[in-house]
């Protein structure tokens, strides 16, 4: 099910109903949110709930083992289990066809012809997300971090909670787990919040994403020939736009439900454009990922405490993994070694001059030259192969490019709502939005919130996916 | 700190949004008289229709193929005349390439099948613009997930109560009707006018604008022209012909009848596609392979001269002399 379909607003109204149906115990509540939940993802492929199941069932399991055993030996074999399981379903249904595809590639190096038989499998939504959650619960109980869940419900409920299931914010189990303890209501503030905050998300997504930078990217990348440089840019700028707002849209809108439901999810967007460098960028783009990575990945691979250079690698090694764990293809890897390596350099200049910014104008200066160069990594993460991306590139550079195909108003529009993009994050980058919201006068947030229902009602997209639920 | 928002924001964003809402229909009901409409380009409806396949029999019709067959058959009137409803699955802008496929190789139904043809659509391949479409909304039926159908459910109670739920009227083709010139290498955008009005049925009516208003039928006709359009498979036609009369072969050897028709068209279309489509070439050995029954409009008094006002579709009045003139030749046939 999909936030951006009138299915979805019905579904979330029932939801709150028996929510707030004082006839219900928190149990049951918990066990109506649990059914919610498997209603949720089971209405997009009811069969792969199983892959949730069987998740949760190991998951909890070895978390239980995983805090009772005292034995290591054991205790790492738990940890083993549970990564194998999650990482097994994870390598076979997203990375089966793309391991396949390079093993055949790699027989045929060698002069071995091979043809294996084309896998039809398809890729259980949201599969990324929850398999890396539930692999912090198992992890942080080997390190002996948390406690396990109290009870088996709200293991489940942490794995399947349906606001963030298919695509995140990836919550660790000490920031949800804990909410279940106790019954939740939200005041009438914190539900009209919830509320703001999934408008705001489902306007993100079907208006900006969807409506307005989805078919212009769409038409750049899509393109055969060799574009000029002002569609190539307005292409890559209206994809950068159509990917932050399609997930940090998806991220409100999973925020905005908890807020209704009473509970809180962690921010995963803070104006991740207005960024100076890219240890700040990742600090505000999909923090939920970045951190993750940098606690199950950097760190134990030895962060920066092993010197320089093996800083540089384990920050390559982890943006490369980072890069492979949004899409089974090398031109992710490639957008994931671009990332890793402007860390390193940035790393590296930090080390050999120590410059204090103070300006606003260097500032703005470095934001705009750290958002061209995300940009630049876009090119990759969406095209569709090399050829496509090195055309882009070229286009982007005017090496090459005589076909114009986009209408001026696509131009106009992306050019401008990006240019807005960019200055908005740069001014907001210390802000959050509840506090923008906080200091924001009734009348105009009324008249806001008024255009985006508004815009919600004659945007007209036929729910369309959203991008991260592919990864 | 958790910001204090009261009800009267929530209750003001409403009022400001019916305010937006109220003059945004009037507009576009009103003043550019768009009618309130299911979407004939409805893949939900459409396959909600493939899906009552299974339950017809003998007696039942089915349509298919492009605008054509789609616009000009009312499927009421039909009703009234003959006791059954066909079931519409014409689908715009089309080719029947694959959906006839779907419905010969699989279903059980072995009634009527009425072919439309339009040339430009219908003598293409598989690889064609009108064949990917045909295949997309094939494919929708056989992949719609059940939370599409809980939507399409929910949407096809408020799609035909609005303007704002009008496809060509959603915010991603509204940006197309922004006043910026376009460089001289890039085509603007067709700007479709209203045309038809659509019911859940999937049976269509031209709107009385489009009947009469010459400004409506200009912007529609500019769309349909284009004077160096060619047969883009001008040496397909043993492929494409062949496809077709392997299935009707196939669906009559089920015990299917099958009828091709080829509806009025006047204007642009008048002179390019007996030039492109030679009705010896085409429409002649088209019915001779697939040994069945076709109804050619020219050949026949009550159609011959009729004048489709944009060129390509019938008015209400021609539709419904234009769907008793089918049900007549195909009783005459032993068809129906």
């Amino acid at each position: 099910m999909l936030f951006n379909t009138t299915g979805f607003i019905v579904f979330l109204i029932i939801v709150l109903a028996l929510y707030y149906w004082k006839a219900l115990t928190w149990k049951s509540k918990k066990l109506m949110l649990l059914g919610a939940s498997y209603i949720f993802y089971g209405l997009w492929n009811p069969p792969l709930i199983l892959l949730l199941w069987i998740s949760t069932i190991v998951d909890w399991t070895a978390g239980k083992k995983l805090y009772s055993e005292d034995n290591a030996s054991k205790r790492k074999y738990w940890l083993i289990l549970s990564i194998l399981v999650n990482l097994g379903f994870l390598s076979f249904f997203k990375y089966g066809n793309f391991l396949m595809e390079n093993f055949q590639y790699i027989l045929g190096f060698i002069g071995m012809e091979y043809s294996p038989p084309k896998w039809d499998i398809l890729l259980p939504m949201g599969i990324s997300f929850y398999t890396f959650q539930t692999m912090s619960y198992t992890i942080d109980l080997y390190r002996k971090k948390i406690k396990p869940a109290r009870t088996f419900l709200d293991f489940a409920l942490y794995v399947t909670f349906f606001p963030q299931l298919v695509a995140g914010p990836i919550v660790r189990s000490n920031e949800l787990i804990p909410q279940f303890y106790e019954a939740k209501r939200a005041k009438r503030d914190q539900f009209l919040l919830g509320l703001l905050i999934l408008t705001i998300g489902l306007f993100q997504k079907t208006v900006f994403a969807d409506s307005i930078f989805s078919p212009v990217a769409d038409s750049v990348f899509g393109s055969k020939d060799a574009l000029l440089a002002i569609d190539a840019w307005t292409g890559v700028l209206a994809f950068s736009g159509q990917i932050f707002f399609d997930f940090a849209g998806y991220s409100l809108c999973a925020i905005g439900i908890a807020h209704m439901l009473g509970m809180f999810l962690p921010d995963n967007f803070r104006y991740p454009y207005g960024s100076i460098g890219f240890s700040e960028l990742w600090g505000k783009w999909h923090i939920t990922l970045s951190s993750w990575l940098r606690d199950y990945l950097y760190i134990p691979l030895g962060g920066n405490r092993k010197g320089s250079s093996r800083t540089y690698i384990n920050l390559m090694l982890t943006m490369l993994i980072g890069g492979l764990w949004h899409g089974a293809a090398w031109t992710f890897v490639v957008w994931g070694a671009l990332h890793g390596f402007y860390l390193v350099i940035e790393r590296f200049c930090k080390q050999i001059f120590s410059i204090s910014i103070k300006s606003t104008l260097s500032k703005l200066l470095l934001a705009f030259l750290t958002f061209n160069c995300v940009n630049i990594t876009w090119v990759f993460f969406r095209a569709s192969d090399f050829k496509n991306a090195a055309d882009l590139l070229k286009s982007m550079v005017f090496i090459h490019g005589e076909k114009a195909v986009l209408t001026t108003n696509h131009i106009v529009l992306v050019q401008l709502l990006m240019f807005l993009v960019f200055i908005g994050h740069f001014l907001m980058r210390d802000k959050s939005l509840v506090g923008i919201i906080h200091k924001t006068p009734v009348w105009l947030l009324s008249i806001i919130w008024g255009i985006m229902i508004f815009g919600l009602m004659i945007v007209q997209t036929s729910g369309e996916q959203f991008i991260y639920f592919q990864f | 700190m958790m910001p204090s928002i009261q009800l009267k924001t929530l209750g003001i964003a409403f009022i400001i949004s019916l305010g937006l809402l109220i003059p945004f229909e009037y507009y576009w009901g009103h003043v550019k008289h768009w009618p309130k409409s299911y979407d004939s380009q409805d893949l939900d409806l459409w396959a909600e229709l493939r899906a009552q396949v299974d339950d017809l029999d003998s007696t039942d019709v089915i349509i298919m193929g492009s605008s054509r067959g789609h616009y000009d058959i009312n499927i009421h009137l039909w009703d009234s005349i003959t006791g059954t409803r066909p079931l519409m699955l014409a689908y715009p802008g089309s080719s029947p390439f694959y959906p006839i496929e779907d419905i010969v190789e699989k279903s059980d139904f072995n009634g009527l099948l009425i072919i439309s043809t339009a040339p430009g659509l219908f003598y293409t391949l598989g690889d064609s613009w009108g064949a990917g479409r045909g295949k997309a909304f094939v494919d929708h039926y056989y992949d719609r997930t059940y939370a599409q159908r809980l939507n399409h459910f929910i949407y096809k109670q408020i799609d035909p109560l609005f303007h704002y739920s009008d496809p060509e009227l959603s915010i991603k083709a509204l940006v197309n009707r922004l006043p910026f010139p376009n460089r001289d290498s890039v085509k603007s955008p067709n700007i479709w006018p209203p045309m038809v009005k659509v019911d859940k049925y999937r049976n269509v009516r031209m709107i009385s604008q489009m009947e009469t208003d010459t400004v409506l039928q200009r912007k529609q006709t500019d769309i349909w022209f284009s004077p160096n359009r060619k047969n883009p498979y001008p040496d397909s036609i043993d492929l494409v012909i062949g496809h077709y009369s392997s299935l009707v072969n196939k669906f009559q050897d089920k015990g299917g009848r099958v009828a091709y028709i080829r509806p009025p068209v006047s204007g642009f279309y008048l002179e390019y596609e007996p030039v492109e489509y030679p009705r010896d070439k085409y429409w002649d050995r088209l019915l001779n392979e697939s040994n069945c029954s076709g109804f050619h409009y020219t050949d026949h008094p009550d159609t011959k001269d009729m004048i489709p006002p944009e060129w390509s579709h019938l008015n209400k009045r021609d539709a419904d002399i234009y769907t008793k003139t089918i049900i007549n030749l195909l009783r005459q046939e032993g068809l129906l």
